[in-house]
């Protein structure tokens, strides 16, 4: 079998990182995106009452 | 060369300056694909609109309980396979299960697509559910005892990087979707079984990224200026147990408590996050569905958080600190609901749930300590049915206990209180059992032949 000696790329280092990143950070951006109006003062929390029990 | 024979484990041997920060990305690209199952809920609702397209049709439709069992019993394939495949999966190496995984269950959705254009429901079930769990299983497992090989300085940091993309998944899975549903939505067709079709095709290919990237490392390789304690830490062996011993051992089963407890906690807060905020706050279904969203964030980031944390820790010390803290902090929920705050209420779950992420992520560096890394994937495999455990046992609980008292005049808003005080006691439960783990006795240590 052959055996490659080379050291392995920085390129090749980056370019897999990249291609996991860029997912990663638009999956992040959609969740972010998502919960700031869960932190915004139009949502004033108000509890749900309990169900009439009759 | 045929592909089977790139697949073989000699194959996949790291040559001499091969660089492990290669390995990482490699895990993650499986990890962040197979992690889709956590935002599958994000199809409940378009599967039953399947006949009707707009409304669902009764006694034509699928129902919400129906569907339900798609994501339930991928989850317990996902714990099945583990169990059961471990032992191929260490035999075989990373490559050839990360293939295998990629095809079950990039194969599987794609056959829960003909299901859907069918409207055969037990197609979806074989497909995603029991050929596509499989997959799960087969993904979750393949490149962690490999992780731990190259950075037996990091273990806890490098299981928690792959980990961590389990959790992501459905950061990337849920949106990704959406999306495809609504790109491909017509007066005919909800999307579905387009979407599932095209997430097969991308999933796949990304898969294979990781599968032909992956490499393990040449025995007796060792990072460079790392040199072994040769005093070794209490809870830390330079041996190896094999798994068929390791199960037999009630360190395994301690281990397996408390993972099932963590998890029974966690899973029963992040499976019921949006309806938990609407009725303690009242906040609108769009803003629940964002909280269960950053939840997801918190589950992702604490795998690696936490995992990387152990390293300097020790695993049995963050474990005491996943268990205090979350006690402590499960015990202020009830508090956060009282004085109506959503914003202190976010902060104590997000970090309730980051400890949840932690706790899966720093399981495989616990058994590396314990067994040492002959068998860890296969170890790891049988451990992870503790997950399947917690994934039935937590969302009932919550779902039970909170719908009794409601049924019995309790104000929905503080129907999660007594739940909250159970999740206390698993917590405390999972303490102790975390505190009687010792070293694994001598004689149970693998002998070199």
């Amino acid at each position: 079998m052959e055996i490659d000696q080379r050291d392995s790329s920085p390129v090749a280092i980056a370019f897999a990182w990249i291609i996991v990143l860029i997912p990663l950070s638009w999956g992040v951006y959609q969740s972010v995106i998502k919960s700031v109006p869960l932190f915004e003062p139009t949502t004033a929390p108000t509890a749900m009452p309990s169900p009439s029990k009759h | 060369m045929s592909i089977l024979q790139i697949l073989d484990r000699d194959r996949t041997i790291g040559p001499p300056g091969f660089n492990r920060w290669l390995i990482p990305p490699a895990a993650l690209s499986v990890h962040l694909c197979i992690g889709e199952i956590y935002g599958f809920s994000v199809f409940n609702v378009p599967l039953t609109r399947v006949i009707g397209i707009t409304q669902s049709i009764e006694n034509r439709d699928w129902t919400i309980p129906q569907v339900g069992w798609i994501y339930s019993i991928a989850l317990i394939m996902l714990g099945l396979s583990a169990a059961f495949l471990g032992k191929w999966v260490e035999r075989v190496g990373p490559r050839r299960t990360m293939f295998a995984s990629a095809c079950c269950f990039c194969g599987g959705l794609s056959l829960a697509s003909l299901g859907v254009a069918w409207h055969q429901l037990w197609v979806i079930y074989l497909g995603y559910g029991v050929i596509g769990g499989i997959g799960l299983g087969l993904g979750y497992i393949a490149p962690v005892s490999t992780l731990v090989k190259w950075f037996p300085d990091r273990p806890g940091m490098a299981t928690g990087l792959a980990i961590m993309g389990f959790g992501g998944g459905a950061l990337i899975g849920a949106p990704l979707g959406v999306e495809l549903m609504r790109y491909f939505e017509s007066p005919t067709s909800v999307g579905v079984k387009e979407a599932f079709l095209v997430m097969a095709c991308g999933y796949f290919v990304f898969m294979m990224f990781g599968a032909f990237t992956v490499r393990v490392p040449a025995p007796g390789w060792q990072p460079k200026g790392y040199v072994p304690q040769t005093q070794a830490k209490k809870l830390v062996t330079n041996a190896h147990v094999g798994v068929d011993t390791a199960w037999k051992t009630p360190q395994f089963w301690l281990l397996w408590t408390v993972l099932c407890m963590n998890v029974t906690a966690g899973i029963g807060i992040l499976g019921q996050a949006s309806k938990m905020c609407q009725d303690m706050f009242g906040v609108s279904k769009e803003v629940a569905g964002g909280f269960a969203g950053l939840l997801s964030l918190f589950n992702m980031g604490g795998r690696f958080f936490w995992s990387s944390t152990s390293d300097w820790t020790g695993r049995k010390g963050i474990y005491c600190v996943y268990f205090l803290l979350g006690a402590v902090l499960y015990s202020l929920v009830p508090f956060t609901q009282k004085i109506h705050s959503v914003t202190l209420f976010v902060l104590v779950t997000a970090v309730i749930i980051s400890m949840y992420g932690g706790g899966f992520a720093t399981i495989p560096a616990y058994l590396r300590d314990l067994f040492g890394t002959m068998h860890l994937g296969a170890v790891h495999g049988r451990l992870i049915t503790a997950w399947s455990m917690a994934a039935v046992l937590g969302p009932q609980l919550v779902n039970y206990v909170s719908t009794y008292q409601t049924d019995h005049g309790v104000a929905r808003a503080e129907a999660y209180n007594l739940t909250m005080y159970l999740m206390v006691g698993l917590l405390v439960i999972g303490l102790i059992c975390n505190l009687l783990i010792t070293p694994v006795h001598e004689r149970h240590h693998h002998q070199a032949a």
